[in-house]
């Protein structure tokens, strides 16, 4: 663990201290709450395109990089499903916060961020699409997943709040399918492109149609079932763990090698 | 009946997402055996028929265009899959008594033509309808190349690789200048000395650099650095010069030419990510390496093309299908907890509700 003294490192913790104070005052004093929240994703948003300059390509190449993406997602994601949650606006915004914290956490103090020249693999216009649709999509399930576990802890007899819940995690796995799918399409298209196949059997490749497996399993046994709220819950949360080993184990972990190996 | 068949779908996924997850500690290369050997080519086929019969069960899946789409798109991905396989390739090559090649590899060598390709480790070849010519391969780097000049071992500077102009010395020593590029440097003898010359006409080469090091006193000392031999020097004086490679390279080229039934019929530079397309057929940049003679050697991925757009086609299906499902229909319209709740029943059969 170790803490980046330069303008990056000072730029990603200032949106950390926003999103915190935010979380630990937005059901008090909403109001200012929600400036600090815009106010942070502005700050992260210059920590951003700072990195962009530093390393003069889309900075989306390693887990330092991808990690501060996810932390500048949190606040626009947060907009977006404001639109169609009908879950309380002051304790997602908390909710949202705390992700947020979380996901710059491994940025400000774990993954190297040391500029790295842009292998000619990932010199491509889908570069930035595919691994954007991914991160979007990875942060509309970690906050679907939320709702789960918010609905597995909930008591049975209220049944408002585990049908909230359940609706809450349901609508923002609706919106982050389709990003998760087009995700996992862009990468085929320029597998295509780059090696040759549009599907390699890559550890990366099969572990992200896991994911997409685990969501699409979801969606049927909601069909399917629609008022075994613990099984969806389950699912939602077995997604996120998938997401999570997809995103971490498999580039970090020396027990998969394969094709995208730079992004470790 | 729907109960039962919904149960199927959720075993099928399910044993196709554990699938995966052993798949993935296989590693890519075995993994690609167990997916395409005989057991899972049956799973590819059930899987299609439930895909299939699922129109047949559910008439939701035929009313609402979004579900069809995608349902339709897995299908064709599927099919896709299944027909640019290497199992089906070499079933249509028994068939159609041809010999096509799913997947090989081309290493040429700049101005060979070849047909061949090897298609596996046991150095199978399979012979193309047509040739492929290496005009040239070369690298692009990071950075520029530069030449290290030393004065009795002790490095004094880096200057650009490219004839320009003098360039002032550390500690006031004087001058250094690349004066002269060579393409490909040789040596002849002219007046009872050994001169160097560029012999442009031979497809040799031997890149290399004359640098003029003039002294503070006016004394002046020629050096040459060498591109494919850095730790061989040659000049006057106490001073010596390397040729330094930037270390990062940012893309590996090959030029190529199709030549088919003796004309050059399609020409392009090809790189990562930019693949050259002729009859069926991709060309991708793979590998590249030096010979001894530090001539470069291109591997070129081949790759029938037999089903890609089938399967993209799919893509295009699915990704529609779950716009209009998930982001157009439905997500716009659940404004309220209530409302949600009903758009849900509304999507539920009756039989379930």
């Amino acid at each position: 663990m170790t803490i980046k003294a330069d303008i990056q490192g000072y730029l990603i913790y200032l949106t950390m201290a926003g999103y915190l104070s935010v979380f630990l005052t937005g059901l008090k004093f909403p109001k200012p709450a929600k400036v600090l929240f815009a106010g942070s994703f502005i700050v992260s948003a210059a920590s951003l395109i700072y990195r962009w300059i530093v390393v003069g390509h889309l900075p989306m190449q390693n887990m330092f990089e991808v990690f501060l993406f996810l932390g500048f997602s949190i606040w626009p994601i947060h907009l977006i499903s404001k639109k169609f949650l009908s879950s309380d606006y002051h304790i997602t915004m908390v909710i949202d916060t705390a992700l947020g914290i979380i996901v710059l956490l491994p940025a400000g103090f774990i993954f190297n961020h040391q500029p790295q020249f842009l292998p000619p693999a990932l010199q491509f216009w889908l570069f930035g699409p595919h691994v954007a649709a991914y991160m979007l999509a990875y942060i509309f399930m970690a906050k679907a997943a939320v709702f789960a576990v918010g609905g597995l802890l909930g008591s049975d007899s209220n049944k408002p709040f585990i049908e909230t819940m359940s609706d809450s995690g349901y609508r923002l796995v609706l919106a982050g399918f389709p990003l998760l799918t087009l995700g996992l399409f862009l990468g085929s298209v320029w597998g295509k492109y780059a090696w040759g196949d549009w599907w390699g059997w890559d550890p990366k490749e099969l572990w992200s149609l896991v994911c997409w497996l685990v969501y699409a399993l979801y969606l049927h046994v909601r069909f399917g079932w629609p008022r075994k709220y613990r099984i969806h819950h389950l699912l939602n949360i077995l997604g996120l763990i998938c997401i999570i080993i997809t995103l971490l184990w498999v580039n970090l972990s020396k027990l998969f090698d394969g094709l995208h190996n730079y992004a470790s | 009946m729907r109960k039962r068949f919904n149960l199927v779908i959720v075993f099928f996924l399910a044993a196709f997402a554990v699938l995966s997850v052993y798949g993935a500690f296989l590693g890519a290369e075995r993994a690609q055996a167990f997916f395409n050997a005989v057991p899972m080519t049956v799973f590819w086929c059930l899987l299609f028929v439930l895909l299939a019969a699922g129109f047949a069960v559910y008439p939701l899946l035929r009313k609402q265009y979004s579900l069809a789409l995608i349902h339709l798109g897995c299908l064709w991905v599927l099919a896709g899959g299944l027909y640019g396989s290497q199992r089906v390739h070499q079933w249509v090559d028994r068939l159609s008594g041809r010999t096509t090649c799913a997947k090989g590899l081309m290493e040429l060598r700049p101005g060979q033509l070849s047909d061949l390709v090897f298609v596996s480790a046991d150095e199978d070849v399979v012979n193309l309808p047509f040739s492929i010519l290496l005009e040239d391969a070369f690298l692009e780097f990071y950075g520029s190349p530069a030449i290290r000049l030393y004065h009795e071992n002790h490095a004094l500077i880096d200057i650009p690789a490219i004839a320009g102009q003098p360039v002032s010395l550390p500690e006031g020593l004087g001058t250094v200048q690349v004066v002269k590029v060579f393409k490909n440097f040789k040596l002849k003898q002219t007046d009872d000395r050994m001169v160097p010359y560029d012999d442009e006409e031979s497809p040799d080469s031997n890149p290399a650099w004359e640098l003029l090091v003039t002294g503070s006193n006016g004394e002046t000392s020629t050096v040459y650095a060498f591109e494919r031999f850095p730790m061989h020097t040659m000049g006057t004086g106490h001073y010596s010069a390397e040729y330094r490679r930037p270390q990062m390279v940012k893309d590996y080229k090959s030029v190529l030419q199709v030549v088919d039934q003796g004309q050059r019929v399609k020409a392009a530079i090809i790189e990562v990510n930019k693949p050259l397309y002729y009859k069926g057929y991709h060309f991708y940049q793979s590998t590249f390496q030096f010979d001894a003679s530090g001539r470069p050697i291109s591997g070129l991925s081949v790759v029938s093309s037999r089903g890609v757009w089938i399967v993209f086609a799919g893509y295009g299906l699915i990704f529609t299908g779950l716009l209009v499902q998930c982001w157009g229909r439905f997500i716009p319209r659940l404004q309220t907890r209530s409302e949600a709740s009903a758009t849900i029943l509304n999507n539920t059969p009756k039989e379930q509700r």
